[in-house]
């Protein structure tokens, strides 16, 4: 299958620091690839050298096959969207109109008239932002910022979607509804990129796993592969538990309490 | 190129009322501004002047039209000129920054333009006509603009932003004051002016150098609408959907320098006009950048030229400088909104 996203051995300095060391990664169309690993493990960094917004110290990255560092602006934002850990930064805009600004990309596109509109009504439903349409961005909770920042992403309808911890200021129950989400525009052939932190909704609701630990690929596979006691302890420095989910076919991950020191006799 | 969003019918309607409104209003405050000082002049003798000067009457030409052709039109129409190039910097800036304090004093660029425009008159021996005043203060105000967009993407903290502007730009003041106060010059309008602006001297001539300004100024903010809108999302959201922002702000910032170049070399350092009049209008007519932009024109050019009214009258037959007055209104609406945002956001 022809790859939508490719890294072949990304490094990326910062300084003297080299936040991304050799890191590839490659997904199909229809794919959701999530990135994990601890703070500071370069996942953001990696989803914007994806996204075309650093380049590359070495090594480089294409979305389709296009070089992410090698084209412009406006060929990029037909081809990835991007989201950011808040959603949408507070402004005075209402929810429709910044859902609307993710049509930009498309402004010059041979619509009938109605057509973005409905484009934008149904990204606002998906995300179940519909409801506050009318109400300024920057009277809505950081969990409603974030829904409508994917709104506004899903309204861009590009074939890849590259998104930066999408579920961190959602409850649980938006949390599930969030991943539905990108399950359903996978299903549809979206491509999706997405750092998460929440190692079980990445285990339940993705594809494929990239866990990077200090800028580097500690192993990339399913989740069943990837998330083992042994590597996620080590990663988090944490002792990690990994069992079968009980309801469904992927694995569980807690963390245990530290064993107490025997006692010194 | 449209947005695939169209106005409401209620948000058409209010943006409409305001427009005319606005114009209505400042139309008002022209005719009352042209109206009062020293001399009395009737509505009767506007009128006359009117029609003399379009050739319907023969009547020979009076006092007042002296006054009011040389001294009261070149008046009135630079506070409007000012204020609208303010309003419109105002909007540019709290659109670019994506800060609702930016204001072209606060964040130093009025204080580069004066301090462009006495260097300017300085370093040109013939020096003192309007329009090396004007090239000078336009040249600082857009060099201020484009420095603080350095820092800018240095500071993430808006408060910190505005710090820094403020304190550039009471260094520059110092500057400029060290510069007029030693010198002590004719050719250099008065401290005072820098400080507090001024419209006592606006001629056909200054209004003639400064008002182009403001127009490119504006032209250039206005064109940039759309760009002001999608930069509400964040500089690097709007760089997602296609936006050049590289390009897009510099140029904002050059279109806001001219504005506050022009408005400063015509009627000196008037504070807070640039801060309001986008704050009220954002509150009346929405954050679009295509009716906020010459919404604020005319607002800011209604509030100047009522502001200078007052300064003429109060205390007549002294004057007070326009901008004493403005930060005396102004700086309390500032304070509000402080206190508002510091409520909203905890």
């Amino acid at each position: 299958m022809k790859p939508m996203v490719r890294a072949e051995d990304v490094r990326y300095r910062r300084g003297n620091a080299t936040v991304l060391d050799l890191v590839s990664l490659s997904t199909g169309a229809g794919e959701i690839l999530s990135i994990v690993g601890p703070n500071g493990a370069g996942k953001t960094t990696l989803l914007r050298i994806l996204a075309g917004d650093l380049i590359p110290s070495t090594g480089r990255a294409w979305v389709q096959d296009v070089d992410t560092s090698q084209t412009t602006l406006q060929h990029l934002s037909r081809m990835r969207a991007y989201l950011g850990p808040r959603g949408v930064a507070d402004n005075p805009f209402t929810v429709r109109e910044v859902v609307a600004m993710g049509r930009y990309p498309h402004r010059s596109a041979m619509l009938e008239a109605g057509e973005h509109e409905a484009i934008v009504e149904s990204a606002m439903e998906r995300t179940d932002v519909h409801h506050l349409a009318s109400r300024p961005i920057d009277t809505l909770s950081t969990g409603e910022q974030q829904r409508a920042g994917l709104a506004r992403v899903i309204a861009q309808e590009t074939p890849v979607l590259l998104l930066d911890e999408p579920t961190s200021a959602l409850d649980i129950g938006h949390q599930e509804t969030m991943m539905s989400v990108l399950n359903s525009l996978a299903r549809e052939g979206t491509t999706i990129v997405t750092s998460l932190h929440d190692l079980n909704l990445a285990a339940a609701h993705t594809d494929r796993v990239l866990l990077l630990h200090e800028g580097r690929t500690v192993s990339v596979g399913s989740p069943s592969q990837v998330f083992t006691s042994e590597s996620l302890s080590n990663v988090y420095r944490q002792t990690i538990e990994v069992t079968p989910h009980p309801h469904r076919d992927c694995p569980l991950v807690l963390t245990v309490p530290e064993m107490p020191q025997a006692p010194a006799s | 190129m449209t947005l695939p969003i169209r106005d409401t019918y209620l948000q058409a309607r209010r943006r409409a009322i305001a427009a005319a409104v606005l114009a209505v209003t400042l139309l008002a405050l022209v005719v009352v501004g042209l109206l009062s000082g020293a001399v009395a002049v009737s509505p009767a003798d506007l009128v006359t002047m009117l029609e003399r000067s379009l050739g319907i009457t023969d009547d020979p030409a009076q006092l007042t039209d002296s006054v009011l052709w040389a001294i009261r039109l070149p008046r009135v129409l630079s506070a409007a000129v000012v204020g609208g190039g303010l309003g419109v910097a105002g909007a540019g800036l709290q659109g670019t920054f994506r800060n609702q304090m930016a204001d072209p004093q606060l964040v130093g660029i009025s204080p580069a333009a004066g301090l462009g425009a006495v260097v300017g008159i300085a370093l040109t021996p013939a020096g003192g006509a309007p329009l090396i005043m004007m090239i000078g203060a336009g040249v600082g105000a857009v060099a201020a603009g484009l420095a603080m967009r350095r820092i800018a993407k240095r500071v993430i903290e808006s408060n910190q932003f505005i710090l820094v502007g403020l304190a550039l730009g009471l260094a520059m003041l110092a500057w400029l004051g060290a510069i007029v106060l030693a010198w002590d010059s004719p050719r250099v309008p008065t401290f005072t002016f820098w400080v507090f602006g001024g419209l006592a001297g606006s001629t056909w001539s200054t209004l003639a150098s400064g008002a182009p300004f403001v127009l490119a100024g504006c032209v250039v903010v206005a064109a940039s609408a759309r760009s002001l809108d999608l930069l509400a999302l964040g500089e690097s959201e709007a760089r997602h959907i296609g936006v050049d922002v590289d390009r897009v702000i510099p140029r904002i910032l050059i279109g806001v320098g001219l504005a506050v170049g022009g408005a400063v070399g015509l009627g000196g350092a008037i504070g807070f006009v640039g801060l309001m009049t986008p704050l009220l209008m954002r509150r009346w007519v929405g954050p679009a950048h295509r009716w906020l932009v010459p919404l604020s024109a005319l607002a800011g050019a209604a509030i100047v030229v009522a502001v200078d009214i007052l300064a003429r009258t109060v205390a007549a037959p002294v004057e007070i400088p326009v901008g004493l007055l403005t930060a005396i209104l102004g700086a309390p609406v500032f304070v509000w909104f402080l206190l508002r945002v510091g409520r909203s956001s905890t």
